[in-house]
């Protein structure tokens, strides 16, 4: 919650010295953060008074017009788009060189004289969001009247009505009396009684160790009486939902003037963001800004009264909502209630959606003639419940669902009171109704040095805990007579009851007012912890292979842990299996994603038209659900590849990778999909399983003709993908070697045509188990017409050698003969030449 | 006589030194030592020489012979020389052929740094749960169902196929690595130094927000933990990642989970903290993490007891700290997950 604090309302209640820099500093340092400052004379700068001396169409252009406006002592030209300018008009002009937010949106622009359809226009005149003043009536329509300025010109009604002597050419900023600075003030949400100018200034107060006072207003009485000493309003309440509503106060006064609020009151209102309608519902605002306690305003004839013996009487209810019960709200729209929503009410109907906003039957308007003032407080979660259930927020609402104290009741009620007397009149017809349902309790908190030392390292002397703690309100004895007692007893002031519960909270209160900044700084320097072996792996690993990755050419890619509906069926998979979020953003994050492969392509195929060669892989957790457990996390390596030989590159960084972990080639096999298998994407003819010791880790995958369509790929794409964590338990750094080679090798190229379906692994099979023959690797594979459409060339590298001795040619020859005639006896395989 | 071919090696011997190609050692050969050179014009005439003097000059020509091929021979083998001739069409300026290059996400750059600099003061990576129950994200971290302090999570909810949604089972994204406090916890192993950096969720998405982002967590529970070495570790941290020269501050805040609770500011860079015009910062200063001494409650979810250990927590966005400290300064975050190779390719 963020709050704009009026520096010179502040300064009402707190004898300030320092600058509001200076204050926004210690304020941030020690309690609630300052986050901006505004200075309004700033923002208002080259802003003047102008009046409107002569008003014409634009030549050039419709919808412009072309005016005179003295702006003190000269009348200067300006050319203005709003439709509402009239001769004697009083506008803002903001002359060449002011800031001003064009339509009140965007950066702020400054000013320069111009011409605007070949015609010369010295500044604007504007409209109110574009002088910071967002909540004027139609702020944004029309440029700002300031006409009524002139009304009170002749000496004003109230004296802080600052307007006499306003003339063309004063500055805005001095005729709107708004020379304040802003602070923007963000207070947690364990503090809403620090969500108004009462509560900042009581922390401004503790912080600056200034001298604090408090608006004190008179308890209320009735002031008017009937003939006989009666009071002509006979108010009651009953709380039936005892535990929702845990104070509720209640006043009539009669004979008010509902009308616009003084400007020292619309002001403040603008100031905070807050729109004024009229002076008795501003006084509810004015009231909740000061004191953060929200208040409400019945009109008292809209509420069904019975007359007995020449006494009104109004009964008011706080109870749960009916069923089928529903109330239209002051803003306008109707809201269907449910029963466990808490209303006010009268003996007839709902009169209040409690604590979140009232009825529009029963709202203040300019016809009102009696008003009841509310102030109560309402259960927060019942509030918090409400204004979700509708979607209906308010200010008040905000404030409730965070807990407010019942004591912040009265005080409240009181000052509306004392306002209401002062600016629309009308005299007290009823008396103080207060109904509580609960006992006031006040808990009391043990607090020890010793703990104070445990959790801040410090120790302070019992002069400044008790002098820090009374800072702030608290009231602060020691548990025994004794001199040197080192514990207290602490009691929070009422307006942190709801903050303040423990021992710890104490700490933190005393933690803030010492200030952090004097804390000294210290690493850790007990005992070591032992990582989770399972977890050391894992980090390790995949570290290792993504730079691994990185280094073979690949990009990481980093895609969201949601998928959608289409994509998850573009896999052939069925939705109803996989994890769904209640509550996505949007349709395409409604599912989190069960699988690596629908992410990877969809990134192949929005960049495919930038390159025809893409190496992208990923290492992410994918979701999948467990019966009675939460869902399955597991880590999955993948990758893709888009290049000349899709499938041997995929293939070759697994190996690569695999190599890397410390995983014998020997261990690792590629064996073909099984007819069965559950994997409707794959085109399982051309894909492979990666086994390890004989357990499935994985797969090399090329697409079926119809998935690849489905995420519009247009080259052959193959992945990878692997379980990782598994695959992390396998690895290891240990290597051993084999001994080189005394002896030098014999190397021969050889090259086979053979029929297309034979395998390359069957041809390797018996080159391999030739005695002598040491290695063997492909290096050139070839189809062509030269060859026959049915056949290919496949040349390897062969190498002969032996542990024991130097070979000889003759020996080698005889070797190569039978691997020869195996080879064409078992394949038909031709030797080809070079 | 004898003079004479003393000088010509002289005169030779300098002339070699400036011959740095091949073309200049072979005029330099035609010129002194060729069947025409100046060594066999001064040979021709010995021949008129008496024979007494023939004797004595003779085998001087002859040394010089010998010494000056000898010289160019030198010349031709050592590896100084010999360089190629200009002119050969040689291009320096064509571009590097480059071996295949990949590139790390920039998150994962991130977090390997920061995972080095806590693993440096002995705090290890833990794994937790990115779906989580209610228990965990929330109610064990002193949020009871209903508290309007989880408005500040703009948290999603799971339903998952086979699970049972009782009210603390109920499952959520983890809206952030705080899930792992009360995990981590429960595993028993005292004291704990752990660093939990993962993946976090709030229904959030425009251009400084991600519905899907990085934090990281620091969790320290020991007999003797107090606010210094929270304090501690955060200026540790900021040094390490940020610089030593990045000047921070702590200022009081609210969590639910931690009393007493701060936020950290770091000295913004865009406007050296002067906070003028910035539209980056606050008053000069940068939100960067959240901490503070873990409440009792929480030590008591995770069953250790609060009157025996102390605890402190803390959380950091890792895009957030990462973007602070490189002062990348993209227009909109989101592209962080858009995967444009054009993009990623540029770290």
């Amino acid at each position: 919650m963020n709050l704009l604090v009026s520096y010179n309302w502040l300064k009402e209640f707190v004898a300030i010295k320092q600058s509001p820099e200076k204050v926004a500093e210690l304020l941030s340092l020690h309690a609630l953060s300052a986050e901006r400052l505004y200075h309004i004379a700033k923002q208002m700068d080259k802003m003047v008074i102008g009046k409107v001396v002569k008003t014409e169409k634009h030549p050039n252009a419709d919808k412009l017009s072309l005016n005179q406006v003295d702006v003190g002592g000269k009348t200067v030209q300006i050319v203005c788009g709003a439709p509402n300018v009239h001769a004697g008009m009083l506008v803002a002009v903001a002359l060449p060189g002011a800031r001003v937010r064009w339509h009140g949106e965007g950066d702020l622009v400054t000013l320069s004289a111009t011409k605007i359809r070949g015609i010369e226009s010295f500044g604007m005149m504007c409209a109110a969001n574009e002088i910071g003043l967002e909540k004027y009536p139609d702020a944004a329509k029309g440029i700002i009247d300031l006409s009524w300025l002139q009304y009170t010109e002749n000496g004003s009604l109230d004296s802080r009505d600052p307007f006499s002597g306003v003339r063309p050419g004063m500055s805005l900023v001095k005729a709107l009396d708004m020379d304040d600075v802003l602070m923007d003030v963000e207070v947690t949400s364990n503090r809403p009684d620090a969500m108004s100018i009462v509560g900042v200034a009581r922390e401004v107060a503790a912080v600056l160790n200034a001298k604090l006072s408090l608006p004190t207003s008179p308890q209320p009485s009735p002031t008017r009486r009937g003939s006989k000493g009666e009071v002509p309003i006979s108010l009651s309440v009953d709380i039936r939902a005892k535990k929702l509503c845990t104070r509720f106060a209640a006043i009539a006064i009669d004979g008010v003037k509902v009308g616009p609020s003084p400007w020292w009151i619309q002001k403040r209102l603008f100031m905070a963001g807050l729109r004024p309608i009229n002076n008795i519902v501003d006084i509810t605002n004015y009231v909740m800004l000061e004191q953060g306690k929200p208040l409400h305003a019945f009109d008292a004839d809209k509420i069904t009264e019975s007359l007995n013996h020449g006494i009104t009487e109004s009964h008011i209810i706080v109870r749960t909502a009916q069923k089928g019960e529903s109330l239209k709200a002051l803003d306008g729209r109707i809201y269907p209630l449910t029963e466990s929503m808490l209303v006010v009410a009268d003996a007839q109907r709902s009169l209040a959606i409690a604590g979140v906003m009232g009825g529009e039957a029963t709202g203040v308007t300019e016809k009102t003639k009696t008003i009841i003032f509310e102030s109560a407080v309402f259960d927060p979660v019942s509030i918090r419940h409400t204004a979700r259930a509708l979607n209906l927020h308010s200010e008040a609402s905000n404030l409730f669902e965070k807990g407010l104290s019942d004591e912040s009741v009265l005080p409240a009620l009181a000052r509306a009171v004392e306002l209401t007397l002062e600016i629309a009149g009308g005299q007290v017809a009823s008396k103080l109704v207060d109904t509580r349902t609960q006992k006031h309790r006040i808990t009391r908190i043990i607090l020890k040095s010793k703990t104070i030392e445990r959790m801040l390292g410090i120790t302070l002397s019992v002069k400044d805990v008790v002098r820090y703690l009374t800072a702030l309100g608290f009231n602060i004895e020691a548990t025994s007579k004794k001199q040197r007692a080192r514990s207290w007893r602490v009691t929070a002031p009422w307006w942190r009851h709801h903050d303040v519960t423990i021992e710890a909270d104490l700490v933190e209160e005393i933690a803030r007012f010492y200030g952090y900044h004097h804390l000294p700084s210290k690493l850790p320097d007990g005992p070591l912890a032992t990582q989770d072996a399972t977890d050391k792996k894992i980090f390790f690993w995949e570290r290792r292979v993504k730079e691994l990755l990185r280094g073979a050419g690949y990009t990481e890619t980093m895609s969201y842990s949601f998928t959608s509906e289409a994509a998850i069926q573009k896999l052939g998979l069925d939705p109803a299996q996989s994890i769904r979020i209640v509550n996505p953003l949007t349709d395409d994050h409604a599912y989190l994603r069960p699988r690596p492969i629908a992410a990877l392509l969809e990134i192949v195929s929005a960049n495919q038209n930038d390159r025809d060669h893409i190496h992208i892989f990923e290492l992410a957790r994918m979701f999948r659900p467990r019966v009675g457990k939460l869902p399955d996390e597991p880590l999955r390596l993948a990758g893709a590849v888009v290049s000349a030989d899709v499938f041997r590159e995929a293939k070759g960084t697994v190996e690569l990778f695999l190599h890397g972990m410390g995983i014998a080639s020997q261990r690792i096999s590629f064996p073909e999909y099984m007819e069965d298998e559950f994997a409707p994407w794959v085109d399982t003819r051309r894909s492979v399983r990666i086994m390890i010791d004989n357990e499935k880790f994985g797969s090399v995958i090329m697409l079926t003709e119809k998935a690849r369509k489905n995420f519009d790929l247009k080259q052959d794409v193959a992945l990878f993908r692997i379980r990782f964590e598994e695959l992390t338990a396998l690895a290891t750094t240990t290597h051993g070697y084999t001994p080189l080679p005394k002896y030098p090798p014999v190397l021969r190229d050889l090259a086979f045509i053979v029929p297309k379906t034979v395998t390359y692994a069957a041809i390797d099979a018996v080159l391999r188990k030739q005695a002598l023959v040491t290695s063997v690797e492909l290096f050139d594979l070839y189809e062509g017409e030269k060859i026959g459409a049915d056949k290919k060339s496949l040349a390897f590298h062969v190498t002969y050698q032996s542990p024991e001795r130097t070979l000889t040619i003759a020996e080698v020859d005889v070797v190569q003969e039978a691997m020869i005639k195996e080879l064409e006896k078992k394949f038909g395989a031709q030797l080809r030449d070079f | 006589m004898q003079h004479q071919f003393e000088q010509l090696k002289k005169e030779a011997l300098v002339a070699l030194t400036s011959a740095r190609d091949a073309d200049a050692l072979r005029a330099w050969e035609i010129l002194y030592l060729g069947r025409k050179g100046k060594l066999a014009q001064l040979m021709e005439k010995l021949g008129t020489l008496s024979v007494e003097e023939k004797k004595k000059v003779g085998p001087i020509a002859n040394a010089v012979k010998q010494e000056l091929t000898q010289a160019i021979e030198v010349k031709r083998t050592s590896p100084g020389d010999g360089r190629s001739s200009p002119g050969d069409g040689f291009d320096t300026t064509l571009p590097g052929v480059r071996p295949p290059q990949g590139h790390l996400h920039p998150v994962t750059q991130a977090i390997q740094e920061i995972e080095d600099i806590f693993s440096r003061i002995g705090f290890h990576r833990a794994r937790h749960p990115e779906v989580d129950t209610d228990w965990y994200a929330f109610e064990s971290l002193n949020m009871p169902a209903d508290h309007p302090a989880r408005d500040e999570w703009e948290t999603y909810f799971i339903e998952s196929p086979n699970h049972r949604n009782t009210e603390s089972q109920k499952l959520v994204l983890t809206p952030h690595t705080s899930n792992g406090q009360v995990r981590e916890l429960e595993k028993g192993k005292l004291p704990i130094r752990m660093v939990n950096i993962s993946k976090c969720y709030r229904r959030q998405s425009d251009v400084s927000h991600v519905p899907m982002f990085h934090q990281f967590e620091g969790v320290y529970v020991d007999e003797h933990v107090t606010f210094q070495h929270l304090k501690g570790v955060f200026e540790y941290f900021i040094h390490e990642f940020f610089g030593p020269k990045r000047t921070y501050r702590l200022r009081p805040f609210h969590f639910r989970f931690t009393e007493p609770s701060v936020e950290v500011d770091v000295q913004c860079d865009v406007c050296n903290g002067t906070g003028k015009n910035c539209r980056l910062c606050k008053n000069g200063w940068l939100e960067l993490a959240g901490g503070g001494m873990m409440h009792p409650n929480v030590l008591k979810a995770g069953g250790v007891d609060p009157k025996k250990y102390t605890a402190f927590a803390f959380g950091f966005g890792v895009e957030r700290s990462y973007m602070m400290k490189s002062g990348l300064k993209v227009d909109d975050i989101r592209i962080l997950y858009k995967n444009d190779l054009r993009f990623l390719e540029q770290f």
